[in-house]
């Protein structure tokens, strides 16, 4: 299908106006992530047009399961990141370390040359 | 923005993007102020989700931060030195490399020494799969490196020679673009997590709403059907009191004169 095409099919659609130029303004300018973003905008407006009369209940047991589901893997991400970066933070520190050594052999280097230039 | 390998002249880039467009919204809403979410209106499935995405997009974000504050800070301390290595050539600043030589060699004895033996550090981003990076082999990886490192610079301060400085030179713009584009790959691949669960929420909820409201329908239809039977049975009855009056009314026509 063409991005026309599609864009014809999103006018031709009971989403809301302002999402159909959102979408259309994201067609006229695509990149990797224009699917995306389409689908995000989409699912946005299908949210907001049950804000007012949500057919899934906060205190649905399937709804209660997809938010404990989405938890588990949040926390998870935030996990992974943390543990990560917290691994290449006590790698950088022992970089800080070694280039502060460095410096002090260059300067030992520089040393040893002035005193061999007099 | 990648570095690549064998760069030339060894540059470190500490710049430190990721492609966030969802989350940088996020940041920037709950910065322009508290959403109505944030003051305790959980009142919807779509509130509610959105909070929870929002407050991990915070979290994800704070753990940006910090990441880029401890890039800035390494690169600080590591541009230091290279700046003191960069002058090589124009004055003494590191003896090692002021070589006569030097000064016609700088650029391609600093480029050769990102070529030689250095190129061991592989970028972090190798060790990054879906967000998680394997601490195990790439520490590994480093510490083999940094051995190698150790060796390189314990000659370097003996013998001073211009092949050492380089080497170490290299040695540690590598590293720190190693651990660079590790901590870039490890906030890219937290972010990417984040848009996958937000796209499963929502189309596992969107199922949920579908199956609600099928159900729905077939509620009301079978009212409709029920109430469309009452109809008809209420229709009879009437029809049947209407005829009853009207056969009681006729029949005060009947004109029992014996001729029946």
């Amino acid at each position: 299908m063409t991005p026309q095409a599609y864009l014809q099919q999103i006018k031709a659609s009971s989403l809301s106006e302002s999402t159909k130029k959102a979408i259309e303004k994201l067609l006229s300018a695509p990149d990797t992530a224009t699917t995306a973003k389409i689908q995000e905008l989409i699912q946005a407006d299908i949210d907001e047009s049950f804000k007012a009369d949500d057919p899934a209940k906060m205190d649905d047991p399937e709804v209660m399961k997809v938010f404990a589901d989405t938890d588990v893997e949040l926390k998870k991400v935030e996990g992974d990141l943390e543990s990560g970066l917290e691994f290449i933070s006590k790698e950088m520190e022992k970089l800080e370390a070694d280039v502060a050594q460095l410096d002090k052999i260059a300067d030992a280097n520089k040393l040893s040359q002035v005193r061999a230039s007099l | 923005m990648k570095v690549e390998k064998n760069p030339g002249i060894p540059t470190v880039d500490d710049s430190f993007e990721v492609t966030a467009p969802a989350e940088r919204a996020a940041i920037e809403k709950r910065e322009a102020g508290a959403s109505k979410v944030e003051k305790g209106a959980e009142s919807s499935v779509f509130d509610a989700g959105r909070a929870r995405f929002e407050n991990v997009a915070n979290v994800i974000g704070g753990w940006k931060e910090k990441g880029m504050s401890m890039l800035k800070s390494g690169w600080g301390k590591v541009s230091r030195f290279f700046g003191k290595i960069g002058k090589v050539g124009k004055e003494a600043a590191v003896v090692a490399l002021s070589l006569p030589e030097i000064k016609d060699k700088a650029v391609e004895g600093v480029k050769s020494g990102v070529e030689r033996g250095v190129n061991a550090v592989k970028s972090g981003a190798e060790y990054v799969k879906n967000g998680v990076l394997d601490t195990a082999a790439y520490g590994a990886m480093l510490a083999q490196d940094g051995a190698q490192f150790a060796e390189a610079k314990a000659k370097w301060a003996k013998d001073k020679t211009v092949e050492g400085g380089q080497a170490v030179y290299g040695y540690a713009a590598e590293r720190y673009n190693s651990l660079r584009d590790g901590a870039e790959s490890l906030v890219n691949g937290a972010t990417e997590r984040i848009r996958a669960a937000k796209e499963s929420f929502g189309n596992r909820i969107n199922a949920i709403r579908m199956k609600r409201l099928a159900a729905e329908l077939a509620r009301e239809e079978l009212k409709q059907a029920e109430g469309a039977r009452r109809v008809e049975a209420l229709k009879a009855r009437i029809n049947k009191f209407q005829e009853a009056e009207k056969l009681k009314s006729m029949s005060s026509a009947i004109s029992f004169d014996g001729s029946f």
